[in-house]
């Protein structure tokens, strides 16, 4: 810009380099206070001349004022914090931008396989996309077959337990009526035999409900085998017994 | 910002968890009904597909056909 040029070292002749000092110091001055002005920026500058004299600029009303802030501001190392706040920035938006570029891709997976958006497939793509359905099909299918067999097996189970436990009850439930019809009506013994596939249902059933009548002190208690517990202890047991076998 | 960030990675991993089931993978802990419904929605699917892929063909093999026929042959 100037007429000379002028090389970026200590000038060594003594009255040009004070002239140059004046000039650029007064120019430094004048940008410092324009540049607080333009961008309403608060500026401060300190010039300490060769000889130890001070000039200084401030923006703000007092130069201790600006000073304070820029202590608070962490001593020159707002410079590196800037930039590694930026850094920063940019890499979680670099990420941001990322994450929302694999959105774009999974969610345009997502509706081709769903038979959406097919407009810029190629043959080979959605010959290959019609086979990757293909396969798939196949295990989802066998998949749900494989679900309703376990719910089949499942059930199954079910009922062989509840067909067992019915036996189970109506055995009991024949044994403590022949042991209670016993005690009720010996003669009734003859009738009713061990038959556990034949089922009297009438007979049981009104036999069945006699000792309901009779027994006053009906006590429920869990007995493991009703028939040995009953041959035990004759009397109000037997009812106790019975009884017993519904609660079980 | 970091919401967001958290949010597009959650939505991220159930399409790829979705994605993953209809190409049939990972289909343990899919309940009856859903397989019902995968199963549906993928058959749709293929039939459109196929559908499209079919049109696709088909339009080349026309414009090349009037392509031969323009060009004087047969």
């Amino acid at each position: 810009m100037g007429r000379g040029r002028v090389e970026l070292k200590r000038i060594e002749n003594k009255i040009n380099r004070q002239v140059t000092f004046a000039k650029r110091r007064n120019g430094l001055l004048k940008k410092a206070y324009e540049l607080s002005v333009l961008c309403d920026a608060e500026v401060a500058l300190i010039i300490f001349s060769n000889r130890g004299k001070l000039y200084e600029f401030c923006s703000s009303s007092s130069m201790l004022k600006t000073l304070e802030r820029y202590k608070k501001c962490n001593y020159g190392a707002p410079e590196i914090n800037v930039s590694a706040r930026e850094a920063l920035e940019l890499s979680s938006q670099q990420e941001y931008l990322k994450l929302k570029a694999r959105y774009e891709e999974l969610q345009r997976s997502q509706r081709n396989l769903l038979g959406e958006d097919l407009g810029p497939l190629s043959c080979k793509e959605l010959e290959s996309l019609e086979r990757q359905l293909d396969t798939s099909l196949k295990q989802i299918r066998s998949a749900r077959t494989q679900s309703m067999l376990d719910t089949l097996t499942d059930l199954q189970k079910k009922e062989y337990a509840l067909n067992d436990a019915n036996r189970t009850l109506k055995q009991r439930l024949m044994e403590g009526h022949q042991v209670s019809t016993l005690h009720w009506h010996p003669h009734a013994q003859l009738e009713i035999g061990y038959d556990r596939q034949h089922e009297p249902q009438h007979q049981t059933g009104e036999a069945f409900f006699h000792p309901l009548d009779c027994g006053p002190t009906l006590q429920m208690g869990y007995q493991t085998d009703p028939l040995t517990a009953a041959a035990n202890e004759a009397g109000p047991s037997s009812n106790n017994n019975y009884m017993s076998i519904w609660y079980q | 910002m970091q919401e967001e960030m958290r949010q597009l990675k959650e939505v991220n991993k159930n399409l790829r968890r979705q994605i993953r089931q209809r190409l049939g993978d990972c289909l343990e802990n899919l309940g009856f009904e859903q397989l019902l419904d995968l199963e549906k929605e993928s058959q749709e699917a293929v039939y459109i597909i196929r559908e499209r892929k079919l049109k696709v063909i088909g339009n080349k093999l026309e414009t090349l056909k009037k392509k031969v026929i323009n060009l004087g042959c047969t």
